[in-house]
């Protein structure tokens, strides 16, 4: 039967210390490996899901993204904060197996011409499109994202996702489900010192693209808390488009 | 070396403990200085207020029985209250957004605008001027943050004591524009999910048109852009939505109208009524608009009008 030796009150023992290392490194790769992903806010996130990408931050613990191959120089692989409201950044560098690419000329247009003067992009904030499907799934307080090449959810629980973005970041990032028609659609904007407004009825692949990157944009401009704050500038982005029939933006491609 | 260690400890409890006293002290007086009702005072007792709440307000508890704490008074002035720091957010808002349409480049040219544009873009404007007209005199050089305070706590307050306005805009109104930090935005999110069933439940029982308009959205709602924690509320009770829904529509403007029609077409597809239970609730709402309100002017849902000091002033 082994001994018990009572550690000393001074220092810790070299065992402890050890022990201690392990812990924290088995800590880590296991975040690491299930690729937890931040939550800012109210469920806004870094995206380094399921594509092998390894979250990288510096010293301060802040995220940087996510990194795919050797971590840079001045960048450490962190395991994501464990509380929502840590972290900052913007949603990471595209995981390798999808593509990411510019918005359609004719979407930036609209982005410029109808989004409400308060969230618009201006030249310090950018959108961008990424060719894949998102489904996202709360565990332990934390939205964790998946991100796959065909729109069938990864369980039950998952639920889609159209866009993402860091409150107060400069980068902003759609789905492929951002750019669906869609049917039966019904969404309420809310927002102080405007009166509501609402979209009901078929939106065009187009609209659907309108209002969810107006709805990012939202949050880009520092709206942490509040969906129906940002489904109100989607919406007015849509209204405001529908008003003229788009022709500001007719002559652009799509 | 232990002794001295203690001593520390002892002296520092003590500091400790004078500290609390004098805080208690203040707080008191703090809680004072809400009967005066100034705006001033109501800010400061906010503040106070805000933070106390969040420690003591019990999960689940019902609206009654704080309310039946509160006196006709107390709650008349908390009701005031919440409108006026409200009026001087819209103000705020109001100021904001002229600025954002002086400022916005896009409006320089308007040569290629629909009419329809122009018309909403005059009538937004002239709106806003309007609203710094009315809200101009009480409301200049007052702190937006101070006033998003005040407003958290008076509407929460007035609510909780029975308020039918309170109730209404506690679930209707947007966030206020709080600062980070104990009386965070958050914080707020969660007095909503915690409240809001029970204000809305109340609301719907009086058939209140704006909070029956919302309820009925929540349940028609499509999935949103991305999961937060609002999608923890739950719908409310079906049927009190739909005949508070019903009789929301016949009373509100006709555009409103046509719009609510349709997601009282889309609410019934979801089946959660049997066709007995629709036509009991058409028929109660029928019959209420024609008692009660057939000679009273439509309403605009979408302004929320009983969350201000005067209806005119909601945007």
């Amino acid at each position: 039967m082994p001994t018990i030796r009572p550690i000393a009150s001074g220092t810790p023992s070299r065992r402890v210390v050890a022990a201690l290392l392990i812990a924290s490194a088995i800590v880590t790769t296991h975040a690491l490996a299930l690729e937890r992903v931040v939550v800012i806010g109210d469920g806004r996130w870094r995206d380094c899901s399921a594509s092998g990408g390894i979250p990288y931050g510096d010293a301060a613990g802040n995220y940087g993204g996510c990194q795919y191959g050797s971590i840079g120089g001045g960048q450490s692989p962190i395991a994501p904060p464990s509380q929502p409201g840590e972290g900052g950044g913007g949603p990471g560098s595209a995981p390798p197996e999808f593509i990411e690419r510019d918005i359609s000329p004719k979407l930036k247009c609209a982005l410029d011409k109808y989004l409400h003067p308060a969230v618009r992009l201006g030249t310090t904030r950018t959108m961008r499109r990424l060719d894949a499907w998102a489904f996202v799934l709360e565990i332990d307080g934390s939205w964790v994202y998946n991100l796959r090449p065909f729109n069938t959810a990864p369980g039950p629980r998952w639920k889609p996702a159209g866009g993402s973005a860091v409150p107060g970041t400069s980068y902003g990032r759609l789905y492929n489900r951002a750019f669906q028609e869609s049917t039966g659609f019904s969404r309420f904007g809310l927002r102080s010192g405007a009166p509501d407004n609402s979209l009901s009825g078929s939106l065009t692949a187009f609209e659907t693209s309108l209002y969810a990157a107006g709805h990012e944009a939202s949050h880009l401009h520092g709206n942490a808390d509040s969906e129906a704050e940002a489904d109100w500038y989607g919406i007015n982005a849509v209204l405001n488009y529908r008003s003229d029939n788009g022709a500001q933006c007719a002559q652009q491609p799509n | 070396m232990r002794k001295a260690s203690a001593w520390l400890i002892l002296i520092a409890l003590g500091i400790v403990f004078a500290w609390q006293l004098w805080g208690g002290d203040l707080g008191s007086r703090t809680r004072h200085a809400e009967g005066e009702g100034s705006r001033q005072g109501g800010v400061a007792a906010g503040k106070e207020l805000l933070s106390d709440d969040t420690v003591r307000v019990v999960p689940g508890e019902a609206a009654e029985p704080q309310g039946a704490r509160v006196n006709a008074s107390d709650a008349n002035a908390l009701a005031g209250s919440f409108k006026q720091s409200n009026d001087c957010l819209l103000y705020h808002s109001a100021r904001r957004e002229l600025e954002y349409f002086l400022g916005d480049e896009r409006l320089d040219d308007l040569s290629g605008r629909s009419l329809e544009t122009l018309e909403g873009i005059d009538a937004t404007s002239r709106k806003y001027i309007s609203i710094l007209w009315q809200t101009e005199a009480s409301c200049a050089g007052s702190d937006q943050t101070a006033m998003a305070l005040a407003y958290a706590d008076a509407v929460l307050k007035a609510a909780l004591s029975g308020n039918p306005d309170a109730q209404s805009c506690f679930v209707i109104g947007a966030p206020p524009p709080l600062p980070k930090g104990a009386a965070s935005g958050e914080s707020w999110q969660d007095r909503y999910l915690r409240y809001a069933p029970v204000f809305t439940e109340h609301a719907l029982q009086r058939v209140d048109p704006y909070v029956a308009a919302r309820a009925l959205y929540q349940h028609i709602a499509s999935p949103s852009l991305h999961p937060s924690k609002m999608d923890e509320l739950k719908p409310a009770d079906p049927y009190l939505t739909y005949r508070a829904a019903r009789l929301a529509s016949l009373r509100a403007l006709p555009a409103q109208r046509a719009r609510l029609e349709g997601s009282l077409a889309a609410f019934k597809e979801l089946n959660l009524l049997g066709p007995k239970l629709i036509e009991q609730a058409d028929a109660w709402a029928s019959a209420a608009y024609t008692r009660d309100y057939a000679e009273q002017p439509p309403l605009d849902l979408d302004s929320h009008a009983p969350c201000y000091s005067s209806p005119g002033l909601a945007p």
